[in-house]
């Protein structure tokens, strides 16, 4: 390994090259591509304008008669259905609302939906897929979005929610937000993020413990839920979090081992695993180890809830250590797996296959 | 550059946006796009982000009040786009919907593998930093700014830009040390 010196002045030398190779045909072209853009956005502003001022126009009216009313579309009605009337085609477009509040699906077919809509209250579901989410701060009304059994309570800020199938995700820009789910609450601040396990089953109760991203800076009080069933459990994975949180990834992969052959047969075990493999693969720099954990997890669980998260994890895994043939391996499994999945365009480049 | 063409640039705006376009472009595109590639690392998001900063600009020179201060102003034009960019790419990876970039090309073609490898290998791990921490040791060791130019193009004190500048670099070092 080089000293810090030697390392920032090959950094240096080696950004030097970097050129963005713009002719001055590049240059001229761009000029006339953002002068269309730049009128493209006028006319787009003056469309919204009149759209706001259609949506204060019946705001006002129905308000005036003391009922709710949706700010951003009609209650329930998704964006798809909202923008596009009659085509069974989803389409994503953004809610705005009139305190200029937006929420924009991630993803083209992902659907958002104006549940509740009130002066002091506004609650967006999300039925597809995910959300990122510019919220204006008013003390006089909260900002819920809905995702399944997890509900985000915002308190002035910008954030993203993504559902699947068995978990939710949420990430925060700036400012904080409360995560809460059938076993407990969560905070979340800038530069946070965490997956929070939902019920897929009856047999299968929402887990009470996020799984974190690792490598935040920024360490927020974590707040577990109230324990249920296995408390030692609960102690270790708040224990794990909070060693991450205050910069300690290795004492947090230890305990999470703890948990593992202490617990293997608890049902927050998997959680627990895939996160020890995050923390190897992302904070620790251990790819082969990291690629070993996420083999395990699905081997033990191979149709399991966390079983894509971890084959594309170890496809990862794998091509940082180097190891492209496994890699490329793990990849063409995950395609043949899960053709559709969320991380297909992760995974293929981790894999090679371009 | 000298001020006296910028002043030239300013008046030119009062009278034709048109123009004023045209004219920063010629005389800033390329620095603006260096900027960007350099903060950003991915040439698939160059020519969206240059015309992001350009049409903030165009929106904003009339009201640029020293003149010989638009280069540095859009450089924090280009600095803040950039850095809304890069928090969305983040949630999007976390939310495993963004493939991580090859950057083995980001160089002059003329590179050596070993230099390709090295910009490659530190542009994904400055995938994983904070943004902020990221913007920080960009703009200092790849843009090759000073520390106080850091911080004004950052909005931070200082002792911040010095902190997120440390704390990048020795996260660096641990990832590049382990690899």
């Amino acid at each position: 390994m080089s000293e810090p010196a030697d390392l920032t002045q090959r950094i240096e030398r080696v950004a030097a090259r970097i050129d963005p190779r713009l002719s001055d045909h590049d240059i001229e072209r761009l000029v006339i591509a953002t002068r269309m853009r730049g009128r493209r956005r006028a006319v787009k502003r003056i469309g919204l304008s009149m759209g706001a001022l259609a949506v204060a126009a019946v705001a006002l009216a129905v308000f005036g008669r003391g009922a709710k009313v949706p700010w951003g579309g009609a209650r329930g009605t998704s964006v798809a259905e909202q923008t596009q009337a009659g085509s069974s085609t989803p389409v994503a477009h953004p809610l705005r609302f009139a305190d200029g509040t937006l929420a924009t699906p991630l993803d083209a077919g992902d659907v958002l939906v104006v549940a509740e809509s009130a002066p002091g209250r506004v609650r967006v579901d999300i039925r597809r897929g995910g959300g990122r989410f510019q919220v204006t701060p008013n003390k006089q009304r909260t900002f819920a979005v809905s995702a399944g059994p997890v509900t985000v309570t915002v308190l002035g800020t910008v954030f993203a929610v993504r559902r699947l199938e068995d978990r939710v995700g949420v990430t925060v820009e700036r400012g904080t937000v409360r995560v809460a789910w059938p076993d407990g609450v969560h905070v979340l601040n800038a530069g946070e993020d965490g997956w929070f396990a939902t019920a897929t089953a009856a047999a299968s109760p929402p887990a009470p413990a996020p799984a974190s991203k690792p490598g935040d800076e920024s360490a927020a009080a974590h707040k577990a839920g109230p324990a249920r069933g296995d408390n030692t459990v609960d102690e270790l994975l708040a224990a794990a979090d909070t060693e991450r949180a205050k910069g300690h990834p290795e004492e947090a992969a230890a305990i999470l081992r703890r948990l593992l052959q202490a617990h293997a047969g608890d049902r927050r075990a998997p959680l627990a695993q895939l996160t020890l493999g995050r923390l190897l693969l992302l904070d620790l720099g251990r790819p082969r180890e990291a690629a070993q954990v996420f083999a395990e997890l699905r081997a033990a669980a191979p149709d399991g809830p966390f079983a894509a998260d971890a084959l594309a994890r170890e496809t990862e895994a794998w091509s940082r250590a180097g190891r492209t043939a496994e890699a490329h391996a793990r990849a063409v499994e995950y395609l043949r797996l899960y053709p559709d999945g969320n991380r297909a365009a992760a995974v293929r480049k981790f894999g090679g296959i371009e | 550059m000298t001020a006296g063409h910028d002043t030239e640039l300013r008046l030119v705006s009062t009278t034709s946006d048109d123009r004023t376009l045209g004219g920063i472009y010629r005389q800033y595109g390329r620095y603006v796009a260096a900027v960007i590639l350099r903060l950003q690392g991915r040439t698939s998001d160059l020519e969206d982000l240059i015309q992001d900063v350009f049409l903030e600009a165009s929106r904003g020179i009339a009201h640029l009040r020293e003149p010989a201060a638009i280069k540095g102003w859009l450089a924090t034009i280009a600095v803040r786009t950039v850095r809304r960019r890069l928090r969305r790419q983040r949630t999007r990876r976390f939310f495993g919907l963004d493939a991580s970039a090859g950057y083995e090309n980001l160089v002059d073609p003329a590179a050596s593998p070993v230099d390709r490898v090295l910009v490659a290998t530190i542009f994904r791990l400055l995938d994983e930093m904070s943004v902020e921490d990221r913007i920080a040791f960009s703009l200092r060791y790849v843009q090759g700014e000073t520390v106080d130019k850091v911080a004004e193009l950052a909005g931070c004190s200082l002792a911040t830009a010095n902190r997120r500048i440390a704390r990048a670099l020795a996260a660096l070092e641990k990832r590049m040390a382990d690899e």
